[in-house]
Order: C-alpha cells, then structure tokens, then sequence
C-alpha cells in the first residue's frame, strides 16, 4: 500500500514537473500574445485613425475642428512609436517602415490639405458675399455668375463636374478681379481634388489592411501550438486531479486507519514499545510510561538496551538483548521493575518486523499479568493450604511427598478426645485450640500440614523421637486466653521409604493407632508393625464373604458355680478360620469389623448359632440356665437390632431369659443416649444385659447403674496374679460390695490357677469363667464336657 | 442664406418671454457649437506643480542665462500676457528678431510651435529658445552646470530622481508654461454652459462663424492648429518667407502659423511682424482679403467684441 502510493507520488511529481515546464513555456508564450495583442490594438488603431483622417478628406463636412485632425495625426505616430518599441517590430520592420513612410507622405498632403480647405472655405464664403455686392441689371451676366457660382460649388463640393469658368471679355473692374479670383479658387478646388487623388494613390489605408491580415495570419499560427499545449495542459491536468483525488482518498482512509491504530495501541491495556533496527527507541505508548516509569523525554531515541536493562532480572535481560541482536522473536512471563521499584509480573512478547523481507524493526509488547498471577497465587494457596490455620493441606501433603526425595519422618498427630473439647466448650473455641495447636507445630517443622479436624501431619528430618517428645512437651499446656489447656495428643511415626502417598499415609495413621492403643503416646513404625498392617489387609478383604463361606465357627466357654460346681452359663465366642489365614482371632478382625460395619451380621450370626446350640445343650445339661452373646457397640446404634434379635429368639423358639447380651463399656461411649435406649428396651423384652470387661474403661459408676445392666464381669487384669497383688482384691471387694448393694450378679473372667479360686471363693465370688475349668469349646467337645459334668 | 444661421438667435430675440425655452434652445446651441468647431480650455491642469514650481524659479532667474542679465520673462512678461508688446523685439546681442514674440498663455496647446511651425512640442520649442544665440544663448545642460551647488540642486533632487541635469531643466521649464493657462475667459464659460454672451457678443460670435474665419480659427485656442498662407488670394508682400525656410518647399512660401485668438485684446501688436497695431486694423485686414469692402464697420466692430471675451484671467502669479 505505502510502496504503492510512493509510486504513485513519483508518477505525479513527474507530471508536476512536466506541467511546470508546460506552464513556463505558456507563460512565455502568454507575454508574446501580449506583445502580439498589443501590436494588432496599434495597428487597429491606426487604421481606425485613418479612417476618421480619410473621413476628414474625403467627407462632405467641410469645416472641420482641426484640433481633431491634428490629435488623430499625433496619435498615429505614437502608435507608430510604441510598434517600434515592441519587440515583434524587428519581425516586421521593413512593413512598418514602409507603413510610416507612406503616413508621412500622407501627413504631408493633409497639411496641404488643410490649408488649401481653410483658404478655400474661407474663399467661398467671401466669394458669395461678395457675388451678393454686386448690382446687375445685365440678366445675362446675372445668370453666368450664378451658374459659374453654382458650378464652382460642384467642384467645391467634388461633384466631378468638368465646367470650366472663363472671364467674358467684357467683365472688368471689380467684376473683373472677382472672376480672377473665381478662376483662380478653381484651380486651386483642382489641387484639393489632386491632393485627394494623390492620398488615394497611396492607398495607406489598404497597405494597412493587408499589413494587419499578414501579420494576423503569421502570428496567429504561433499561437495555434499554444492551444494545443493547452488543451494537453487541461487533460493532463484532470488526469493529475484524478489521480490526487485517489491518493487523497487513499491516503484518508489508510490514515483513519492507523489513527484508529494509534489510538489502539497509545490507549492499550498493554505496554508498546517500537525499536528501530538501530536499536532506538522509536515509540512508546501511554502504558508503558505507566508501568515502567519512564517519561518519553527520557527514552524517545535513546538506546533499547539501556532502557530495557533497567527493566528486567538480568536473565530475562540477557535472553531480550541475544534475541534482538538475532532479529528473533521472544516470549516470555517474568518479573518486571518499574522506576518506583514496584514489580510485575508482565507478559513480554519480542517481534522482528519484516515488511517484504526489509527489516523495520520490533515491537516489544507486555502485558501485565500481575493479578492473574496473584489470583493464581490465591489460588494455588487456597488449594493448598488450610483455611483455618494456614497451614498446608492434604493436597499440598501429597504433592510434596511426590516430590520430595530426601529421608524424612512422617509425623502423624492427633489430638486425643477433641470431640469433648468441642462439645464442653464451643465450636469456635476448638477452632482456637486447633489454630494455637498449629502455631506450636510450625516450631518444629516449616513442613505442617492439617488433613482432618484435628489430625495434623509434619515432616521432621532428623530424630523422631526427640521431635515427637518436645511436641508432645509442648503441646501438654497449651495457655491461651489465660486459661491453661491441657491437651493429650498421639503421634504416629513413619519413616519413609520412598513408599507413595496412600501407603506412607496410611503407615502413619496405623502407627498413630498403635500410639492409642499402647497410650505411649508416640509410636514409631516398624516392620513387626507392617506385618500385622499386612493381615489387617488380608482381614478385612476376606471380611465381607466370612459368613457366606461358612468361615465362621462358635465356641463356649463355660460359666461355672462354684458353690455346686455346676455349669450354669455357656458364652459363645466367635471364631474364624480361613484357608490362607488360618486362625483369626477376634481381637484382630472384630475390631475391623466394627469399623467396616461387619460387625451386626457376625453378632446376628453368633446368636443363630449359639440360639440353635443352646437348645441342645439344655437337652444334654437341664441345669444350663442361659447363653451369653457379645453385642458390640456398633449393634446398640441399629435402631432395628431388637427387632433382628426377637425374630431369632422366636424362630428357635427360646425365652429371653436364657440370653444374656455382654457389652463392653468403651463400646458405649459412643452414643451413649441411643444405646441407652436400646438396652432398655432389650431389657424389657426380658433379655438379660452384662457389662463386659468391668473395671478396664473409664466407667463411672453412676453411668453403669444408668445402664441398669443385670451382670457385671470382672475383667481378667484384676484376676491375673491376684494372689501377689493385694489391691486387686480390695478392688474386687469392693466392685463386689457395690453389685451386691445394687443387686447385680458378678462374674469373674480369666480364672486360671486353684490359688485365685480359693481366694475368690473366700470372697463369696462363685460365677467363675476361666481357663482353668476350660477353655471355650467347640460344640463337639462342649457336648462331652458336659456330659462328664453330668457324670460328676 | 444669410438669414438661416441667425434664425435661432432672432427666434430668441422674438420671444423674450420664453426666457426659460432661450435658455434651452442656447443648451442645444452650445451642445451644436461644441461638438463642432470649438473647446474650452480644460480647467483642470495636468502639470506637475513641484516640477512646475522649479521651472518658475529658473523661468524668473537671470542667473541662467549666458549673459546672466536676460531671463525668460525678459520678453515674456507676465503682467503683458507673457508678450512684450514690441512688433519685433531686439536681443541681447542687438539683433532684431524678425518675428513678433508670440504669448506663452495656453500654448501648450498649439498643434505647431513658432510662427513657422518648426517645432511640433513644446520641449524642443523651449529648448530652442533657450540655445538661441540672441536670446539666452545656453543650452539646458550648461544651466544644469551652473545651478550645481545652489539651493535649486536640492529641489532637483527633490523632484527628480537623477537629480540636477539638462533635461530635467527643460522639463522643468516646459511644465512651468504648461501652467499658463487662462481658463477662465467669458467664452469658456459659455461654451461650458456656465455663463451666456450678450446679444452684440453673440452676434459677433455669428459672424465669426459666417464669415468663415472658424474654417482657420478654430479648436481649443481659435488657431494654433494649422499653417496656411497668409494672404490666399493676393500674397501679401513681406521679407519673410514662413514656412519656406523649413520645408524648402516652394509652395510654403509665405506660409504661416494660424495663431491663437486668446487673449487677442492683450497680445498687440498682431501678424508675425507685429506690424498691425490695433486690433481693429488686424480684423479689417483678415476681413477684407487685401479686396473689396465687403463688411460694415457694424460686423468689425460685433468680432471685436466677441473676440474680447476670449480674454482670460492670467494665472496666480501675474503680479511677477
């Protein structure tokens, strides 16, 4: 487009020229019009001059204003003078010359002319005054004075009438003398006519004619080339005009155009900087002063790499400065500086400019990105981090395992009971708790992460233990708002052995249960602990099809009086044995159970079992009063468990007496308000309830007697090696004196050795379960046990 | 035929009540007149006064003849009507001019300068005068010469842009007697329709026309406009010869300038000799044609009176 209206300028500056030369050369011929003008008005003139000169000679007027004659003389002849002083003269001297020759041979005669007119005029007049003088009584004479008279008036007037006047010879005296003067004004009438004939005769007036009919065609064929260069002049000319209209249009709208352009990239959002193959800075727009600071009087044509360098980490400065020295293009995100040290984060695009493979220069855009990159930021710390304490979240955990590749610890805490917290203060308040919590671990670890309402993560690098000992020290007393917290926490210990997320995780958290369960309160994970991880694994696949296959079993242990040695309860204990794992014990799998909700299914399976014995052991042993089941807590929150419970006793047709349901006390704790309600009612439909594991959990006494239970069984630690330990007993004194004050039957659990019997029988404890009268049966060999009962 | 040109003026005459048709009718008369034979002096004179005002110091300075005792208004003295009233004056040298000094009022206008019509400008006819030996026997650029170092030198630098030279003298002179004009007379007026003429001086005017002197006396200044010969039917005898010695023309002989009749009352004595002392004998002889009486005393005596009123104011400075 540009290359195509500098052409098109080239075009027409030719053209200008040419038309300037034409305009110069019409100029020129123009003053020679004017000259030729000039000459033909002269020449005009004087024929016009000469007309009145001839009309003087030649009219009928015969007194005549000479003044008029004499000015017509003098203006011919400088008329004459000023054809001279023209240069077309030279052209046509010897015409002119012989023009004013003749001129002046005529002025001549017309000198002559006048005075012969005014004498003869003059004449005339005093001729006929004088004629009226005379007195004549002579008719004849009278009659030849008038017709000479009259005659000599033709003459006079030019009637060419040939009469010749004579003197009669006897006319004399003053008659005599009048008709000399008669002859004599005839002849001297005679000269005028000669006078006139002789400036026919030089026939001035058609030399001037034909002179002025030369002269115009001569010159005017000059003039025909000036017309026709005029009329190349108007087309050329209306070409020029076109072409110019077409430029201007042209150039209108390409200018609207990059007007349009200019305001774009003056009012951009993004920062504009054009740099010229010279590496000068050619332009900047109103952004980039913004953003970097500059003013334009600082940077318009000064070297880019001075001001570029200001602007960028030497880094990206370097790459700009080997891209520009290239002529290649660059695009990048990076930090920018302005003048006032604020940074960017800006968006740098470097473009090389070709037009037709000629290299114009570049652009250097930016864009600022600085708040998408905040955002992002946000983002990226809201994604990864917690928004309560601020701390790393599961997410980031999980990255940052990915990534890392050092040796570390993974600390995996919690803090022991928070649900209390939460409930005997405020929501709001354990949200303090977990935030000081948080404060205290970012002590020991730049590593902290939250995963759960109160579960934390942290990596230590180097001595678990120590760490995990001043956390735990730490966190003991936690002091806030003047008040002192004391908070029990637990903390498992992993050490990585480049193991994924999930596993290490998972480690973690069964170490963290360890440290719960062994009330240690930090655990550090070891290989004895893997393997046991490993059967849990294998248990808990296997759960789900335990009672389809038929893998469960039940055994009885029997309940014995020892004031009659008879046998007068069975508990049924579930047992599990499966092809690859062998035995499992309940205490790995029921555990699992509860937690993946097996566990109402195994119970409800135990008691169809042990429903379905009893009634044959009582055929076997009449003195068998009653079978005992464990319920676990998870059972006492299935608001249809009495339901599934009297629909088994009913189907085998047994009483509710004959069954006794053990619950553990920590299985309670749970939902205490619902299990409550549900052992009541299980103890209205005339079941009997008995808390298991008596005296191991942090049972208050008010809150068994709330449960109303019916037994209570003493739990095995009171037993074992009662014999050494005198404050066992005192125990077992007094949970007995208080059952006997509430009316409660008291079982002891875990009977091993003839020594605790005596002792226990000392105490008037006779409800024994114990290894040393058996250990729990399968129904094969209880059937014998009993059966050799009976025969004692 | 004698009455028919008359026949207005008696129409007049008649009617005197009609004063107001008079009027008219000498509107239209004028109007017939002017377009014929005659022309008021222009009133408005084209001279230029600063050239002109210079051109009146030289014309009145002695200093700038050769003599340095004669100047230009030796002969021509303003308050006679720049004449001298001297039929033929002597020179310096004592030679007696063959020829009447002419006025130098209005003769701007002549068509033909000096008696024999020599000169056809006015320049060449100062000039001439001035290099006359018997006059002030200098030529222009000798004056140049001597008014150097003088005041005049200022005034010429004033006027002129080269300054002092002989041509600007004569230019200077030249537009001085340009100057001379009587524009004022009683026949202006009336040809201008300004003012009317008494009935003897129309009268007078009438025989002017009738008796054919208009057919020599004539234009701007009643003559100055054509040479003839004086004397047409009988030649007059006199040493002079006219316009013979210009043009060597026999037929010239005894050819003269016709002059002007302004003034006429002023400028005796009249013919080139100044042999004519009044201007009754000059009229009787132009009349008269050197023939027989043909006029009364009556008709000399109406032209002369129309010839008085060709009479004008002489310009401002009459007094010098």
């Amino acid at each position: 487009m540009i290359k195509k209206i500098k052409l098109i300028a080239l075009i027409t500056g030719v053209i200008f020229f040419f038309i300037l030369f034409l305009f110069f050369e019409i100029k020129h011929l123009e003053s020679e019009k004017i000259k030729y003008d000039e000459f033909k008005n002269k020449l005009y003139k004087i024929e016009s001059l000469n007309k009145n000169l001839n009309f003087f000679i030649f009219g009928e007027k015969k007194v005549y204003n000479l003044d008029k004659v004499n000015s017509n003389i003098t203006s011919v002849k400088n008329c004459f003078e000023e054809i001279k002083k023209n240069s077309l003269y030279y052209i046509y001297k010897r015409d002119i010359e012989g023009l004013e020759k003749a001129f002046l041979k005529k002025e001549a005669l017309i000198e002559r002319y006048k005075a012969y007119n005014a004498i003869n005029l003059s004449t005339v007049v005093y001729l006929i005054d004088l004629a009226k003088k005379f007195d004549l009584k002579n008719d004849e004479l009278r009659k030849k004075i008038d017709f000479d008279i009259f005659s000599l008036f033709k003459t006079y007037l030019g009637l060419n009438v040939n009469n010749v006047i004579s003197k009669n010879a006897h006319i004399s005296g003053n008659l005599g003398i009048f008709y000399d003067f008669l002859v004599n004004l005839k002849e001297k009438l005679n000269e005028i006519n000669e006078i006139r004939e002789k400036i026919k005769d030089l026939k001035f007036d058609v030399k001037i004619q034909n002179f002025i009919e030369k002269f115009e065609k001569d010159e005017e064929s000059k003039f025909e080339t000036t017309e026709y260069i005029l009329k190349i002049l108007q087309s050329v000319f209306v070409i020029l005009l076109l072409i110019y209209i077409y430029i201007f249009i042209k150039i209108f709208t390409l200018q609207e155009k990059l007007y349009v352009f200019k305001l774009m990239v003056e009012k951009s959002d993004n920062s504009v900087l054009l740099i010229s193959p010279s590496f000068k800075v050619l332009f900047a727009n109103e952004m980039f002063y913004k953003k970097s600071g500059f003013k334009p009087e600082e940077i318009m044509g000064k070297n880019a790499f001075t001001v570029l360098k200001s602007m960028f980490p030497e880094k990206v400065f370097e790459r700009i400065k080997f891209h520009l020295h290239n002529k290649t293009g660059y695009k990048t995100i990076t930090k920018t500086y302005s003048r006032g040290f604020r940074k960017f984060y800006e968006k740098i695009v470097l473009l090389p400019i070709y037009q037709e493979k000629e290299f114009l220069g570049f652009t250097f855009l930016k864009s600022d990105l600085t708040e998408e990159v905040k955002k992002q930021k946000e983002l990226e710390y809201l994604a990864y981090h917690d928004a309560l304490t601020g701390l790393y979240n599961r997410e980031k955990l999980k990255q940052d395992i990915k990534k890392c590749k050092r040796e570390y610890c993974l600390f995996y805490m919690d803090l022991d009971e928070f649900k209390l917290i939460n409930e005997s203060f405020s929501h709001d308040f354990g949200d303090e708790v977990i935030v000081n919590v948080a404060k205290t671990l970012k002590k020991y670890s730049k590593y902290v992460y939250r995963i759960g309402g109160d579960e934390f993560v942290f990596i230590g690098f180097e001595q678990p233990e120590f760490t995990a000992e001043n956390v735990l020290r730490d966190l003991k007393k936690i002091n806030f708002n003047k008040k002192i917290i004391e908070l029990s926490v637990s903390i498992g210990i992993v050490k990585n052995d480049f193991k994924d997320y999930e596993t290490l995780l998972n480690l973690a958290e069964y170490a963290l249960k360890e440290a719960k369960k062994s009330r240690e309160k930090f655990v550090l994970f070891n290989g004895e602990m893997y393997g046991r991880i490993k059967r849990e694994i294998e248990i808990i696949k296997h759960l789900p099809s335990v009672i389809k296959n038929g893998e469960l079993y039940v055994k009885y242990q029997p309940k014995i009086n020892t004031k009659n040695m008879s046998v007068y309860s069975l508990e049924a204990l579930v047992r599990w044995k499966n092809e690859t794992l062998n035995e499992v014990f309940p205490d790995e799998f029921i555990p699992l159970a509860e937690e993946k909700n097996y566990i109402t299914e195994i119970d409800m399976y135990v008691l169809n079992r042990a429903c379905e014995d009893f009634k044959l052991f009582k055929n076997i042993y009449p003195d068998l009063q009653t079978v005992s089941v464990n319920l676990s807590g998870v059972d006492l929150i299935d608001k249809n468990i009495v339901s599934k419970i009297k629909d088994i006793t009913e189907k085998y047709n047994i009483k509710p007496e004959n069954i006794e349901f053990e619950i553990t006390e920590t299985s309670l704790i749970k939902n205490i308000e619902i299990s409550k309600k549900i052992l009541k009612k299980l103890k209205d439909e005339g079941f009997k309830i008995g808390i298991d594991d008596f005296g191991t959990g942090y049972s208050s006494l008010s809150y068994i007697v709330s449960l109303n239970p019916d037994i209570i069984k003493i739990d095995k630690t009171f037993v074992d090696e009662m014999e050494k330990d005198g404050n066992k007993i005192e125990m077992i004194k007094i949970i007995k004196y208080i059952s006997e004050k509430l009316n409660l039957e008291v079982v002891i659990e875990g009977v091993e050795s003839e020594e605790q019997l005596e002792i226990l029988k000392r105490m008037n404890l006779f409800n024994i379960q114990g290894y040393f009268f058996s250990r729990p049966l399968e129904k094969e060999r209880l059937i014998k046990f009993l059966k050799t009962c009976c025969k004692e | 035929m004698d009455k028919k040109p008359t026949y207005l003026i008696q129409l007049f005459n008649k009617r005197k009540d009609f004063a107001k048709m008079k009027k008219f009718f000498i509107f239209i008369f004028i109007v017939f007149v002017k377009a014929g034979y005659f022309t008021p002096i222009p009133l408005k004179n084209d001279a230029n006064m600063l050239i002109a005002e210079i051109g009146k110091r030289i014309f009145f300075d002695p200093f700038v003849s050769k003599s340095g005792k004669i100047g230009c208004y030796t002969c021509h003295i303003p308050k006679n009507y720049y004449t001298n009233h001297i039929a033929t004056p002597t020179g310096v040298d004592g030679y007696v001019f063959k020829r009447n000094t002419p006025t130098l009022l209005n003769i701007r206008y002549n068509y033909y300068f000096e008696w024999d019509g020599k000169y056809k400008t006015l320049r060449k006819c100062v000039k001439e005068a001035l290099e006359n030996r018997h006059e002030t026997d200098i030529t222009p650029e000798r004056i140049a010469q001597k008014l150097k170092n003088t005041e005049y030198e200022k005034l010429f630098k004033k006027a002129f842009k080269n300054g002092l030279n002989g041509q600007n003298v004569l230019t200077a002179l030249s537009e001085y007697i340009k100057t001379l004009t009587t524009p004022g007379s009683k026949f202006d007026r009336f040809l201008r329709g300004e003012g009317s003429l008494s009935e003897e001086e129309l009268k007078g005017y009438e025989l002017f026309v009738k008796k054919g002197c208009v057919a020599c006396h004539n234009g701007v200044l009643l003559g100055g406009n054509l040479i003839t010969k004086f004397g047409f039917m009988k030649e007059r005898k006199t040493d002079d010869l006219g316009r013979y010695y210009v043009t060597k023309n026999p037929k010239d002989k005894y050819y003269f300038k016709v002059p002007t009749l302004r003034n006429i009352t002023e400028t005796y004595p009249y013919m080139h000799d100044g042999s004519v002392k009044t201007l009754k004998e000059a009229v009787e002889i132009m009349l008269k044609f050197q023939l027989e009486k043909i006029y009364t005393e009556r008709d000399v005596e109406l032209i002369i009176e129309f010839l008085k009123t060709l009479k004008g104011d002489l310009p401002d400075d009459k007094k010098n």
